[in-house]
């Protein structure tokens, strides 16, 4: 009967009138927002619209052809004006409808329609289905009874029947059968008057098999409707269980999506001698990767990224861990390759077997007038230096953080001078992949950091590679976690 | 105290609480595939042809003591490479950092196809707890695939930079990470 879809609140207009184009709100692929907001009798009443629709538009080809037969058939016999007219709407009507049907039709909203035309009646009609339907199908019972007084007689047993295919509550039921059944007796009456029998003889002939044919179909319809609803409702209460479970996820994932966001660092460092900024985006609600600095004592920072392999919410719990662990050890962090150590006994002794984290630290000593990094298994950290303009990798090979593995971690020092540039980044930025599969790769990235002006904010370098990342993946996305942190070095 | 703070705190709590440790280099039951595999292209050769015999560059070397200093103290056990020349110069350093053998394994079936199987049967014969593995640019897919790995990706024809830690797991599924030495 569909599908539950992870589509917030919103996204989609449920009246089907803030798409530009009057639309049947659709229930066939309710989002987790409808399941949980929609009342059953609602939820039932948009079911039952959306199956009559196609059956509506079928009953009014019939119809229409009927008509167009009626029209020429009076038309030809030279029958009287009032006989022409109820002929011509007789296929008008229909036909009308027809055209509306198709374009409040929520099942055609993506394809072009030369009907825009028709819009202020399909908007009265999208918005009152039910009424619209109960009147059409009174209306088109009229024009094809009432212009033949003396020929309509089939047309009181065969209209009440397409009721059979129409799924509408037994009140509605109800009110178009007592309608039919009205009509049957000012039939009687016309039929009567016209002479055509006796009236014992129309009563009996005429008005009471309509009678119980219209009492036997509105039974018979209200069974249907009964079973309807009872299937539907089964249905909808087991989807409207799980949705409620998808929303409640949702809603903790959004929670700890806010939490890990809260994580990373507020602002920026502009701290005279040094600026630094980052930037996170995450492939899912809860990202895999993270970034912080810390300022240590002596005209210090230190700036650290990290990736947990894989994304969601699991890696988003093991860098919780690592982050509470790096606060613990930020005092340290003048030591880089001791504290990837520790972190690396810390994530062995606690972590999931089968997990790594990448990490860099890049320690920042203006006193010293170098920069200091370790890493474990990140990739290389960029460094433009001001005197040449050039970008290099600075080396780093190393393993990750990992249950299962051994390794040390070893410093590498390099000199550090004002206008120097450093980029830390995760994976997510130079694997992510093109439109053929190529991914964006150190090159790309290192021509986005050569490009910067000399005096580039951080912050501007930051947005100026995720953005090439992003012109790189087009439409497909960058698929993955993606994490720029920016360190130019001002005095 | 944040919440950010609080949340942190909680889970790393329930890392240390909930998540039993394993010994780091504990040897695979038997029949198991070895918990971590290292997974290398072989170096830059000498020459574009692809017969056994060509050896490495001279950057192609580097590159393979590169490969064995950065592994050296990782804990492999076992170290793999096909029939030619430059794959096992590749894990000759390793190997010799190690105190171990190159051990040659074959990369076609019974049927004569390229395949995995042969060496996935070696790997699960020896255990150990880790194992490097040198291969092609079309063998190191399979072997990673063979592995547990989704989604291998292709080792461009140029590339012989990349390392792939593999962390296996006894359900078959692993989880991988792609590093550049």
């Amino acid at each position: 009967m569909g599908e539950i879809t992870g589509a917030r609140a919103g996204v989609r207009p449920s009246t089907g009138e803030g798409a530009g184009r009057p639309l049947l709100p659709r229930i066939d692929r309710p989002t987790i927002d409808e399941l949980t907001v929609l009342s059953e009798a609602e939820a039932l009443r948009r079911r039952m619209d959306q199956r009559n629709l196609p059956v509506l538009r079928w009953l009014s080809v019939g119809f229409a052809l009927t008509g167009i037969g009626l029209w020429i058939a009076a038309a030809v016999s030279r029958q009287g004006t009032l006989r022409v007219l109820g002929s011509v709407m007789t296929f008008v009507l229909p036909a009308l409808f027809y055209l509306v049907l198709r374009r409040i039709d929520p099942s055609r909203s993506g394809r072009p329609s030369r009907l825009a035309a028709l819009d202020p009646i399909a908007r009265a009609v999208a918005r009152s289905f039910r009424t619209a339907t109960l009147g059409y199908l009174g209306l088109q019972f009229l024009f094809l009874v009432f212009p033949r007084v003396e020929a309509s007689g089939p047309w009181l047993y065969l209209f009440p029947l397409v009721l059979v295919a129409i799924r509408i509550s037994v009140t509605e039921a109800a009110v178009l059968h007592g309608f039919y059944l009205a009509c049957s007796f000012v039939w009687t009456i016309l039929g009567t008057a016209a002479g055509a029998r006796p009236a014992e003889d129309t009563a009996d002939q005429t008005f009471l098999p309509s009678l119980v044919l219209n009492v036997i179909v509105w039974a018979g319809g209200a069974f249907a409707t009964w079973r309807y609803r009872r299937q539907f409702l089964a249905y909808w209460r087991d989807l409207r269980e799980r949705a409620r479970d998808s929303a409640r996820m949702r809603d903790e994932l959004e929670l700890a999506r806010r939490v890990q966001l809260s994580m990373l660092p507020r602002g920026e460092i502009a701290d005279g001698w040094i600026r630094v900024a980052g930037t996170s985006v995450p492939a899912t609600e809860v990202g895999g990767d993270y970034f912080d600095w810390f300022r240590l004592e002596g005209d210090r920072v230190a700036v650290v990224a990290g990736d947990v392999a894989g994304h969601g919410l699991a890696s988003g719990l093991i860098l919780s861990g690592l982050r509470s662990g790096l606060i613990l050890l930020a005092p340290e962090l003048t030591s880089p390759a001791a504290v990837l150590e520790k972190l690396q006994r810390m994530v062995r002794e606690t972590a999931s077997h089968r997990m790594f984290v990448t990490l860099a630290v890049l320690l920042l000593d203006r006193a010293r007038g170098e920069a200091v990094l370790a890493s474990a298994g990140h990739p290389p950290i960029l460094r433009r230096a001001a005197a040449t303009g050039e970008v290099e990798q600075l080396p780093a090979a190393s393993l990750p953080l990992g249950a299962r593995l051994r390794g040390t971690s070893r410093e590498t020092a390099v000199p550090m001078a004002p206008g120097d540039l450093f980029v830390l980044y995760t994976d997510g930025v130079y694997e992510a992949a093109g439109p053929d599969g190529e991914p964006f790769g150190f090159e790309r990235l290192s021509k986005v950091v050569a490009s910067a002006q000399p005096e580039v904010d951080p912050r501007e370098l930051c947005d100026a590679i995720l953005s090439a990342v992003r012109s790189w993946s087009g439409a497909g996305g960058v698929g993955d976690d993606a994490t720029v942190v920016a360190v130019r070095v001002e005095g | 105290m944040r919440a950010s703070g609080r949340f942190g705190i909680v889970a790393l709590a329930l890392l240390l609480a909930a998540v039993p440790s394993a010994p780091p280099a504990a040897a695979s039951p038997d029949g198991a595939l070895p918990p971590v595999v290292f997974v290398v292209r072989h170096a830059e050769k000498s020459t574009p042809a692809n017969e056994p015999p060509v050896p490495l560059s001279p950057a192609g070397s580097q590159r393979a003591e590169r490969l064995a200093a950065l592994l050296k103290d990782a804990g492999v056990a076992s170290v793999w490479a096909t029939d030619t020349v430059r794959a096992r110069d590749t894990a000759a350093p390793l190997a010799r950092e190690r105190g171990l053998d190159v051990r040659v394994y074959p990369v076609r079936d019974a049927s004569g196809q390229v395949s995995a199987a042969p060496l996935i049967d070696a790997l699960r014969k020896d255990g150990g707890a880790a194992a490097l593995v040198v291969g092609h640019s079309n063998t190191v897919p399979k072997i990673l695939a063979a592995l547990g790995v989704a989604n291998p990706p292709d080792i461009p024809d140029g590339e012989y930079d990349n390392l792939f830690v593999v962390s296996t797991g006894s359900t078959g599924g692993a989880v991988a990470i792609r590093l550049r030495y």
